[in-house]
Formats: C-alpha cells, sequence, structure tokens
C-alpha cells in the first residue's frame, strides 16, 4: 500500500501542527495540514483515507464539510475533533456518518492514532481482500479449475457456460471424487455473482437436528443456547450461491421446509417474527440418483422437480479416456512445483497403468495416485513400480469396467496365468474348468 | 519537564516524540501565535464582539492544555463561556486582561525557556 494519507482541518495553528507531527511519526502517514474548510476540500482530489476535522472552523461549520465529503467522497471516514464536549452535536455528527467524534483532552492522541492505525489495517485488509478475489475468480477458470479435452468434458463445459449466464438452479451429479464441488465453484466464480459470497453445506455432514438452523439461522434465545441471532446459511448467500452437496442425504422433514424457501424466495430464522427475503443462486450436488431415490419415497418429487434446473451430470474418470493422462501430468507437475522437486516425466509403462485402471475413487483418487508416485519416486521418471492402487474396494473396482462376461473371463484367467507363473493346469484347476479352453484361448490369441 | 512551575513540556513531548528539535519548533510556534490571538481577544474586546471573543478564546484552549498551563486554559474557558452567554462589559474587560497578562506571563517565561534550550544545547 501506498502512504496513507491524512488531512488534519484544525483552525488553531499550533494543534493542528501538533496533530500533523504526531500522525508523521509513523513513516506510514503523509499528513496534509489544512486551516480551513474551503481549503481541505479544494484539496479532495489528493484522496485522503482519513480527515480529522475540527468541529468548529472560521468559515465554512463541521457540519457542512461533513456534509460536502459525504457527497463527494463518502467513502473517507471522516473523525471530528472538538473543544465542544455537546453530546447533542456529537450524536448528530454521527448520525450524519462521522466515523468517530472525539473531544479534545488527553486522550485524543491516543484515539486519533489508534483510529489511523485500525483505518489503515482495514484499508490494507480490503485491498488483500480485493486482490485475493481477483486471483480465486482466475483460479475458477473453467480450463483451470477441470482438466480435460475429452468429448465429455467439452459436454461439461458447455454445460457449465450455459449456467453461467443465469440464475438457473443446477444440479451437479456423479460418483464421489469427479469434481462436483469443483463445477459449483467455477460456475459461482464465472457468474455475476463472483464478487458475492460462495457458501458451501454438506448437508450429509450435518446432524438433522442441526440442519435448521446452519440453513436458516435463529434468534436470540430461540431455544437453550442460543445465546447470540445466527445469520444462516440461506442468508449468508442470499446474493451469491448456496452449494447443498450431498442434497439426496436430507431428511424429507427438512426437504418440505426447504421447497417451501425455494419456492417463496423468503424465510423466517428459527424463534424469528420476520421474513426475510432472499435470492441466492441454488447448485446442489449428490452421488445419489435422485430420480431413484423419488421412486424409493426417499426423496420429495416437488423438490425434485424444483432443484433438477440445469442436470450436469458428470463422467466417471474411467470414461473420459485421455484426461486420465492430462490430469496425471496436471498433478505430477503441481505437486513437483509446490514441493520443490524437480519434474518428474511419467513414462510410457506408468501411463499405460494408469489407463488400464478404473479409478473408482475419480480425479480425487488419481490426485492421491500420482502424489504418490512423486514422493516414491528416486528418479526424474515415475515408473510403473511407482504407481500404486489402493482402491478400497477392488471388486467394485473390478466390476466398474462394466464390460462383457467374456471380456471378465479372459480377465480372470488372464489373473490367475500370472499368479500361478503360467502354469496352464493349475490355473485351469484352480478355475475348475478344462485346459483346453485356456489353451484354446491362447492359441487365439484372445489372453 | 522545565523548571519553571507553570509550564510542563510532558504532554507536548508525547505528541511530538522525544526530538528536542521538534519541541523547540513548537515552542517557536506558540510564542508566535499567542501575541496574535492576544490581540484577536483586545479587538474583539473592544468591538464587544462577543462571537469573536467566543471562538478567539475556545482557540486557544488546547494550546494552552498542551502546555500544561491549566491556569490560562481555566480564564480562557470562562470568557469562552461568559461570552457565549452575554455579560456585562466592564466584567468581561477584567477576565480579557487577566487572560493576556497570563500570556504574556507564559510568553516571557517560555522564550527564557527556550533560550534555557539553546545554551545548554537542548537540554531541557
Amino acid at each position: 500500500m501506498n502512504a496513507f494519507k491524512i488531512f488534519v482541518i484544525e483552525d488553531d495553528p499550533f494543534y493542528g501542527e501538533l496533530l500533523r507531527r504526531h500522525l508523521a511519526l509513523n513513516p506510514d502517514n503523509e499528513v496534509f495540514l489544512f486551516s480551513t474548510g474551503k481549503e481541505a476540500l479544494a484539496n479532495l482530489h489528493i484522496s485522503p483515507h482519513l480527515i480529522s476535522l475540527d468541529y468548529r472552523l472560521p468559515d465554512i461549520s463541521g457540519m457542512e464539510i461533513l456534509k460536502r465529503i459525504n457527497t463527494s467522497a463518502p467513502d473517507i471516514p471522516v473523525i471530528i475533533v472538538s473543544g465542544q464536549e455537546d453530546i447533542n452535536t456529537a450524536v448528530e455528527l454521527l448520525r450524519m456518518g462521522a466515523y468517530d467524534y472525539f473531544v479534545k483532552d488527553d486522550h485524543t492522541k491516543t484515539r486519533l492514532w489508534n483510529a489511523a492505525n485500525k483505518i489503515r489495517e482495514n484499508l490494507q485488509l480490503k485491498s488483500e481482500l480485493s486482490e485475493l478475489k481477483k486471483e480465486v475468480e482466475k483460479k475458477y477458470e473453467f480450463t483451470n479449475i477441470l482438466k480435460g479435452n475429452s468429448p465429455e468434458m467439452q459436454r461439461i463445459f458447455k454445460l457449465m457456460n450455459r449456467a453461467i449466464k443465469t440464475n438457473i438452479t443446477v444440479s451437479v451429479t456423479g460418483e464421489t471424487g469427479t469434481g462436483k464441488e469443483l463445477v459449483a465453484k467455477a460456475i459461482h466464480y464465472n457468474s455475476s455473482r463472483a464478487s458475492k459470497p460462495f457458501v458451501a453445506v454438506n448437508v450429509s455432514a450435518i446432524p438433522n437436528e442441526l440442519i435448521e438452523s446452519e440453513l436458516f439461522g435463529y434468534e436470540k434465545g430461540a431455544f437453550t443456547g442460543a445465546n447470540t441471532r445466527k445469520i444462516g446459511k440461506f442468508e449468508q448467500a442470499s446474493e451469491g450461491t448456496l452449494f447443498l452437496d450431498e442434497i439426496g442425504e436430507m431428511g424429507l422433514n427438512m426437504q418440505a421446509k426447504i421447497l417451501r424457501v425455494l419456492q417463496e424466495n423468503e424465510l423466517t430464522r428459527i424463534g424469528g417474527n420476520t421474513i426475510i427475503k432472499i435470492a441466492p443462486r441454488i447448485i446442489v450436488a449428490t452421488h445419489r440418483n435422485l430420480a431413484e431415490e423419488v421412486r424409493k419415497g426417499n426423496f420429495r418429487e416437488d423438490l425434485y422437480y424444483r432443484i433438477l434446473g440445469l442436470p450436469i451430470e458428470l463422467p466417471p474418470l474411467r470414461d473420459r479416456g485421455h484426461d486420465i493422462l492430462v490430469l496425471a501430468k496436471y498433478f505430477n507437475d503441481t505437486f513437483c512445483f509446490e514441493n520443490e522437486i524437480p519434474l518428474k516425466t511419467i513414462t510410457k509403462e506408468a501411463q499405460d497403468k494408469l489407463l488400464d485402471y478404473t479409478f473408482p475413487g475419480n480425479v480425487r483418487e488419481l490426485r492421491a495416485v500420482i502424489e504418490l508416485a512423486c514422493v516414491l519416486s528416486d528418479i526424474d521418471f515415475i515408473e510403473p513400480s511407482h504407481i500404486n492402487f489402493n482402491s478400497t474396494n477392488s471388486l467394485s473396482n473390478f466390476l466398474l469396467e462394466e464390460t462383457s462376461l467374456a471380456e471378465y473371463n479372459k480377465k480372470i484367467i488372464r489373473y490367475f496365468l500370472v499368479k500361478y507363473n503360467n502354469n496352464v493346469n493349475l490355473a485351469a484347476k484352480k478355475l475348475d474348468i478344462g485346459k483346453s479352453t485356456i489353451y484354446r484361448m491362447l492359441k487365439n490369441n484372445e489372453l | 519537564m522545565t523548571n519553571n512551575s507553570s509550564i510542563n513540556l510532558n504532554k507536548l513531548r508525547s505528541y511530538v516524540g522525544e526530538n528536542e528539535t521538534d519541541v523547540e519548533d513548537m515552542i517557536k510556534l506558540f510564542l508566535q501565535i499567542i501575541p496574535e490571538q492576544k490581540k484577536k481577544l483586545q479587538t474583539a474586546l473592544e468591538k464587544h464582539d462577543w462571537e469573536n471573543l467566543n471562538y478567539t478564546a475556545h482557540q486557544i484552549k488546547p494550546s494552552l492544555d498542551i502546555l500544561g498551563l491549566e491556569e490560562a486554559k481555566e480564564k480562557a474557558r470562562v470568557i469562552e463561556n461568559l461570552a457565549k452567554t452575554g455579560i456585562e462589559v466592564k466584567v468581561m474587560e477584567q477576565f480579557v486582561t487577566e487572560l493576556c497578562l497570563s500570556l504574556d506571563k507564559i510568553c516571557s517565561e517560555l522564550t527564557t525557556t527556550f533560550e534555557h534550550f539553546n545554551h545548554s544545547g537542548n537540554q531541557s
């Protein structure tokens, strides 16, 4: 941040010079002293970050100067420093928007110094926040957040582009680890609501008895332990986006309440009477098949149609073909860069191993596999031996391939041949099939 | 702290820091301003211009406070209040005269203190 500019408007040359010198003790401050209101107003183009204003000036009253500053530069905090202990004047000035009102006494120096520090820190935080917001927006550009060139992903990008142009509700489905929250964030940070809050709620992580207060908030005294008012997630996201993750886990009772809020665009905090208008963009996600849940009676049909909006179904990683390699390279490069280790190359054999795997944990699992490989490899390459799959359910993983029975048979026989060192007799015996079957398949190059 | 009983430079130092050059600068400024303020008080009194009398007395108070000049500050406060409420000219004359005398005395003492500064290598 550049110099913190302070205007001291003070008609007493001695006291004005005193404040100027005092505030200038902080080398971050650049202090300008003016003895009349006119002179100060004529220099507002300097854009001070703080104005210390003597209430009683020879040319224009403090109140009038405050009015003019509020009109031309309403963001500049104005502190009234006055010799008068008139509570009515102080209240009126504060009501008009003065930042604070200090009486000239033994504490003026400390109060002014502290106020200047506080305002400067706030400005720095605002500036940092603005920079961070820009970074976040950049971070969530579609191509930065979702890697992949497959037709499946191109289809997803098209749908997301449609989503950002309106406030339509978006329902994101997909297996665990496919990036549902990333899609929600990407839509938010590329939409007109980007500067407003993105509020994420994982419905499955909140106990049923707490979810209502989390979502709708409550008034002080609404129940035992409600010592202060709490603003709920719907209100927090009012002008931004509310992301309801794992909405399929929500109980039927809560579903009815959510439906009402979504239909009416208003809510009442628990224990309150005031109706609060809200207008968040809603994005929901679930790994469940909600239509199936509706059929089973676990999910309200009316809520299902209300939240369906624009459906985006994220493909599992195994259906994204060479995106696996694009993502593997991205995770490899990122991990090496962040951990300041030499960049590694994924060998052809390691790539084949990755492409042969079904990734039941999807992109999240691929990332973990690559990061582990980077750690395990002491050389400049990632080889097959560095690639370790630790799927929690290998049978599920196997079945996820959804291939034909004939293909499953081949895979099983191949597995047993490798396991028993190509001993056809032993493999046939273990599988309880004739050895001629295996010989025939070998002869036909089926294995 | 000076050896003088009425002037206290501690508050001034707490504002401008321990650099004695700054303290000297501020005393110079005070010595330059006070005669002007005194003249304004006297002119306002001669013209029975209570509004200006009130304004000048009000304006002078913080400077007196910074130098620990409680008695003079109190006199200025009384004049400020009396000028606001209205009072007989003779009574006002008395208060203004008293304040002007005090200011003269303060300036004289400060001049001595200031000379003492210079002669003792800025050691007060």
